[in-house]
């Protein structure tokens, strides 16, 4: 049972974790917390049921093609990472970048402006009821791991890789650094802002929708699931570091695996207020983080 | 006629709310507290429990008015000693973070769907009596506030909120300027919850989550911060928009009342606070 339970929060974590890398991406850009973030996950995880199921109908109704099942998930994840990409960009094109300059407290309330109107959207067109994706999973024999545990898991350690290098080797990564540590100086120096800022939105898209489609198959999503990732994620976030992905990632499945022994031994309610308490001391003893390089003044 | 007095009740209630939100603790602090809903929740869960757990009944229930306002004032310390470190967008994660344990301190306390059937005190079984107490407070409010404006105080917490450094100078106690209207807020929220409690007879946990501290938010920013007429127009606005949406959608639909109205404020606040900071009545911007 212990066992169980590590592997449980082990996966829960990697969910809190693909968020909360999400977070500290944008937050590089923005310089600030995008809460609507675990909307536009919420959002992806609607796509891909919607699409998979629509897919499979059509196919299996107009063609003999094998593999309907296969094709239409992949063709359905795809739709969704687009779909979320193309909000994302359409979200940071037209409200977050005009606003840029006015100051972080007033990009944080129109985030949550953002998160509220779209919650509500997705509660009027999908209700408020828990829907769950229509595919079978069958866990593999012997490990007891479904192929989307392990499909989502190397995802995040390939994300993670991959991300680290390319913040620590590339031009890109550098000029992603420079443009928290000194704007004026960044824009100064020719470095193509809008562009950057525009993948780094992408990149955060792209990894939010991978969350959300694993999501929708393994636990089902409502409206509002945004709200309980977005302070999950937060606390992680806090107590990794946002400049740190490592640490990000570490406290994330810690997090994780503390909420499911929490949940398991006393109730969600309390766990969950454990973990806001937590938060609640951490703002409170150590604001910047506890690994967290100090990058702006609080 | 019973309509029209529901309806000015609930406008009372919501301006009591509105008041120290707007006039009090954003418009006397300049901190943005966007959870302070959590106090209105605050006021409503102790109503609920003195009446329905404890079975108060006959003048004892009048304990819970005084009692929300004290709780309110207990828990209020949160927010107050955050500000010692904290300022800006910190401040709004703590005041996040305040509203949503709240919110799970209504769950575990009063269950899933929320106290419901709260008995009146005697004096204020009807809609009238409700009325007329929470016009009373709220005319107090009123005028507190117009009078606060030409108090030295109030000139103090001009120097404090626009420059903190110049305060510190000449010897104000910034922290201390800057609790005492968090406290204060805090209270004023409480007894408006309690009222609430009294008014819709129930507590929904629903009511006090976060995208209806959103929605209160985004009236402070529609009416104008720290403006009296501003309040008024909001949350008469607000009361009115429930009204004809209720009215609208009723029976099955009537989900869509509350997320037509998170869409209304949503671009409301959304629009308001990047292109018109002043609001409708206000002077200065956010």
């Amino acid at each position: 049972m212990l066992f169980d339970l590590l592997k449980y929060g082990f996966f829960n974590g990697i969910y809190i974790a693909l968020v909360s890398v999400g977070f500290a991406l944008i937050f590089n850009i923005l310089r600030t917390i995008d809460f609507s973030l675990t909307d536009r996950m919420t959002f992806s995880g609607y796509v891909f049921i919607i699409s998979e199921k629509y897919i499979k109908g059509l196919i299996s109704s107009h063609l003999q093609l094998p593999f309907v099942e296969i094709i239409s998930i992949l063709v359905g994840c795809l739709l969704s990472i687009l779909s979320c990409i193309i909000l994302t960009l359409i979200i940071e094109k037209y409200i977050f970048t005009p606003i840029k300059e006015k100051g972080t407290s007033i990009l944080i309330i129109t985030s949550f402006g953002i998160s509220v109107i779209m919650q509500s959207l997705m509660s009027i067109i999908f209700t408020n009821s828990t829907i769950v994706s229509s595919i079978q999973e069958y866990s593999i024999p012997g490990i007891g791991l479904y192929p989307r545990e392990i499909l989502v898991l190397s995802f995040a350690v390939t994300i993670m890789i991959v991300l680290n290098l390319i913040i620590k080797k590339t031009l890109f990564g550098k000029s992603i650094n420079a443009l928290v540590f000194n704007y004026e100086l960044a824009i100064f120096h020719k470095i193509p802002v809008k562009k950057i800022s525009s993948l780094v939105f992408g990149i955060s898209a792209f990894i939010i929708a991978i969350s959300g489609i694993s999501l929708s198959v393994g636990f089902g999503i409502y409206p509002n699931i945004g709200n309980k990732y977005m302070i999950y994620s937060f606390c992680a976030c806090l107590i990794g570091g946002l400049k740190n992905l490592y640490g990000t990632v570490i406290a994330s499945i810690l997090l994780g695996v503390f909420l499911q022994f929490g949940d398991c031994f006393t109730s969600p309610i309390v766990s969950e207020s454990l973990t806001l308490i937590i938060l609640l001391v951490l703002l409170y003893i150590k604001p910047e983080g506890l690994f967290f390089e100090k990058i702006r003044v609080i | 006629m019973d309509l029209l007095l529901s309806l000015l009740t609930k406008f009372f209630i919501y301006a009591i709310f509105l008041f120290s939100l707007n006039n009090i603790v954003i418009g006397k602090t300049g901190y943005w507290a966007i959870g302070h809903i959590a106090y209105f929740a605050i006021g409503a869960l102790f109503t609920g429990v003195i009446t329905v757990i404890f079975h108060f009944t006959g003048y004892y229930i009048y304990l819970a008015l005084f009692g929300s306002i004290i709780i309110s004032i207990i828990f209020s310390l949160i927010p107050a000693l955050s500000i010692l470190r904290l300022r800006g967008d910190f401040f709004i994660f703590v005041s996040i973070t305040i509203n949503e344990l709240i919110k799970l301190l209504v769950e575990l306390i009063s269950g899933p769907s929320g106290f419901s059937n709260i008995p009146r005190p005697p004096g204020l079984t009807t809609d009238l009596s409700l009325m007329c107490l929470s016009s009373i407070i709220f005319l107090i409010l009123v005028l507190y506030a117009s009078i606060f404006k030409y108090h030295n105080l109030n000139y103090i917490t001009t120097i404090v909120r626009q420059n903190e450094e110049l305060a510190k100078v000449m010897g104000i106690n910034v922290y201390y300027i800057r609790s005492i209207f968090i406290i204060l807020g805090c209270a004023t929220a409480g007894a408006a919850g309690s009222l609430f409690a009294f008014y819709s007879n129930s507590t929904d946990p629903q009511r006090f989550n976060i995208n209806e501290a959103v929605i209160l938010f985004a009236l402070c920013a529609f009416g104008g911060i720290d403006s009296i007429r501003g309040t008024i127009i909001a949350s008469m606005f607000y009361v009115l928009i429930l009204f004809v949406l209720e009215s609208i959608f009723k029976g099955l639909f009537q989900i869509y009342t509350t997320n037509i109205t998170s869409i209304i404020f949503g671009l409301i606040l959304i629009f308001s606070i990047n292109f018109f900071p002043q609001g409708i009545m206000g002077k200065r911007g956010l």
